[in-house]
């Protein structure tokens, strides 16, 4: 991207979402600036997950636009790319190579990380002693803290999490949420959905409650 | 000035005004259609001289060669029109793609049905590896793919794309297999017609040919016509023109 | 970018050779439906000469087939596919990767191995030169459209046999030119225009396969 607007973050304008012929949101705007959360709620089906792949660009919608400080991130795949981290309900995590091989795998896919930090991050996320493992042999719960140890190293200001805490016991959802804290508090964006009623402190939170839309502090 | 060309190309294939156009049309091409192909299927049936080597049972070829063209025309436009609907997102342009693949497969079949037909008499088995009547198969394995591919993928708009996508695929194949077959087995008859300036076959054949062609043609406008037609009220069916027009077909009918 | 090239090479061969079927099922496919048609037809050598560049061919192009799960399936089902999406770098050049991890898994044994069943087809040692030259220049191709019609079809449940509607009637100019490349040396003509043939098209489908791959899937993971 030739110049940036760092005040500028995420703008969604009129994003509207159909799933076979049924709508499932129209006319969705919301914005997301730096240091700002927002949490979708919304029922089953109310297609939270549909947008969050759509902000991820993985999805198309019908019709709408998503900007990323200024840009239209349709047309600045590869740069919105490097800003913006996904992690879906499946991890991107292969059984076959251990967390490290993973982790580093994933660095390849275009962040820097050296294998020492690759080792404290993992030491961080709890998993000191399972690096070597393969992940076919971890628990649900570990990895998802390898998808984690992802997240930590993705270097990336918009994070998009789809039901992050699934599986994560309660010490491994409060280190998330420290995660989070840490993430927003440097000036991070996050972009969240989760069953779970969440606390974090000092951060804005805002609520997106989908299918109509309408925006809640 | 680019921009109102798009704009203009943008209202134009706006569902809701192709439905009212193609209504009109259709009714146009369906008389025209039928009238060619009364007068073409006369000429070349009882008018048009006796070939001096093949005797009456040429005159397959006023079916057979028109649906090959038609075959091959078919999936060009198919692919066109994949290319419209994936670049310039145009929804019109995957309706119309769509709706051609049963319409081109059936010209398929018929090219090969009548050309199995034609070769009885001539090569005396109703199939001979003829680089023709082979590429005219692969063809159809080609369309096939292409509507087994979009019954395969639920969502509707992931299905015109990925077709689209397999349509491009197949066209730019389609030189390349049917150089490879042709040059595998030479064995049919050279190409007669597509030499304009100095065709091969007599001006009494070649106008029944042409009229038969113009006609598959139209009959090609037409049905895929009255398709995107019915696709479109499907695929536009939670937009505002749709419900209003239900409502009132829905009206007079109860009048 | 090459870095990310070369290392999700890496990756998947390790991946590959933690899980040696990967490697070993096509092959013995192919070396199995090679033996069938001895079989099946007459074990008399005139005759399976005869048949042989043909027999051996199609049995590559239903092994290249067959084995085009493992370019996508897995890494659509554990994620890593979306993270390739979401890489910053383009993402045919990543798909160029896993077609040519695909080649060397697949294609490569093939290759290895295609002197021995020439051998018990009776092919004489100029054809089995050429099969293993027309073998090196097709499986290439074999791997590169397969990619297509995979992307195509990953996120389906039951994309087997759609894919093999799709994919095989691509295959046929690589069947017909490669066979009959093999058939002639046997003859003892010349095979350098289908050789030139075969270049030409490898050429040309590494140039616009992993677009085309890329592009389709973008589609399928919608």
């Amino acid at each position: 991207m030739p110049e940036k607007n760092e005040q500028m973050g995420l703008s969604i304008q009129q994003l509207t979402c159909e799933r076979g012929y049924r709508e499932l949101f129209t006319q969705l705007s919301f914005d997301l600036l730096p240091g700002e959360i927002v949490h979708i709620k919304g029922e089953n089906g109310a297609g939270k997950t549909s947008l969050l792949r759509i902000l991820a660009g993985l999805a198309l919608p019908v019709s709408g636009n998503v900007y990323f400080e200024g840009y239209d991130c349709r047309h600045y795949r590869n740069e919105y790319n490097e800003q913006i981290t996904f992690m879906g309900h499946k991890l991107g995590i292969k059984l076959e190579l251990s967390p490290i091989e993973n982790i580093d795998s994933y660095c390849q896919l275009g962040k820097q990380c050296t294998q020492q930090h690759i080792m404290d991050v993992l030491e961080q996320v709890g998993l000191y002693g399972f690096e070597e493992m393969y992940c076919n042999q971890l628990s649900a719960g570990q990895k998802r803290r390898v998808a984690l140890a992802q997240l930590l190293l993705s270097q990336a200001k918009l994070w998009i999490l789809d039901e992050p805490f699934t599986s994560l016991d309660v010490v491994g959802v409060d280190y998330f949420l420290q995660v989070i804290q840490q993430h927003v508090k440097t000036g991070g964006m996050v972009l969240l959905t989760t069953h779970q009623a969440i606390s974090i402190e000092h951060c804005v939170i805002k609520y997106l409650q989908l299918p109509s839309g309408k925006i809640t502090s | 000035m680019f921009k109102s060309i798009m704009k203009f190309i943008y209202h134009f294939a706006s569902p809701k005004y192709f439905y009212r156009l193609s209504g009109k049309l259709i009714p146009w091409f369906g008389w025209l259609t039928a009238i060619l192909l009364i007068a073409g299927s006369i000429d070349g049936l009882f008018i048009a001289p006796v070939d001096y080597q093949q005797g009456d049972s040429y005159r397959i070829i006023f079916v057979h060669v028109p649906a090959a063209w038609m075959s091959m025309f078919i999936y060009m436009v198919m692919a066109t029109s994949g290319a419209i609907g994936l670049i310039w997102k145009i929804k019109l342009a995957d309706v119309i793609a769509s709706s051609s693949a049963p319409i081109g497969a059936a010209f398929t079949f018929l090219a090969l049905v009548t050309g199995s037909i034609w070769g009885k008499p001539m090569w005396g088995a109703w199939w001979v590896w003829d680089a023709r009547l082979t590429a005219e198969l692969i063809l159809l394995f080609l369309y096939l793919g292409f509507m087994a591919l979009e019954a395969a993928i639920e969502d509707p708009r992931a299905a015109a794309r990925a077709c689209a996508i397999l349509a491009i695929v197949g066209v730019i194949n389609i030189p390349i297999i049917h150089y490879s077959v042709e040059w595998w087995n030479t064995l049919h008859q050279g190409a007669t017609v597509t030499k304009f300036d100095k065709p091969s076959i007599h001006i009494s054949m070649l106008i029944p040919l042409l009229l038969m062609a113009l006609g598959f043609k139209l009959y090609y406008v037409t049905v895929v016509l009255v398709r995107a037609r019915n696709k479109v009220l499907y695929t536009d069916q939670n937009s505002g023109w749709v419900k209003e027009l239900v409502k009132k077909e829905s009206e007079t009918s109860l009048v | 970018m090459y870095n990310a090239f070369f290392s999700l090479i890496k990756r998947d061969l390790r991946i590959a050779f933690r899980h040696k079927s990967e490697i070993l099922n096509p092959l013995f496919f192919f070396i199995i439906v090679v033996t069938l048609f001895p079989l099946g037809i007459s074990p008399e050598k005139q005759i399976l000469a005869q048949i042989g560049p043909g027999i051996i061919w199609v049995a590559a192009l239903l092994a290249a087939m067959l084995s085009l799960d493992s370019l996508f399936r897995s890494d659509f089902e554990d994620g890593t596919l979306e993270l390739m999406l979401l890489s910053e770098y383009p993402l045919s050049i990543l798909v160029l990767a896993k077609i040519v991890v695909h080649w060397l898994i697949t294609g490569l044994p093939i290759i290895i191995f295609s002197p021995l069943l020439g051998t018990v087809m009776f092919l004489s040692n100029d054809a089995i030169e050429t099969l293993m030259l027309t073998l090196l220049l097709g499986t290439p191709i074999l791997s590169l459209i397969g990619a297509i019609g995979m992307a195509l079809v990953v996120a389906l449940k039951r994309g087997g046999m759609l894919l093999s509607l799709l994919v095989l009637p691509l295959y046929i100019p690589v069947l017909i030119f490669s066979s009959n490349a093999v058939g002639s040396s046997m003859a003892g003509l010349s095979i350098s225009g289908q050789l030139y043939f075969l270049s030409a098209f490898m050429l040309f489908c590494l140039t616009l396969a992993p677009i085309a791959t890329s592009a389709a899937l973008r589609v399928s993971l919608e």
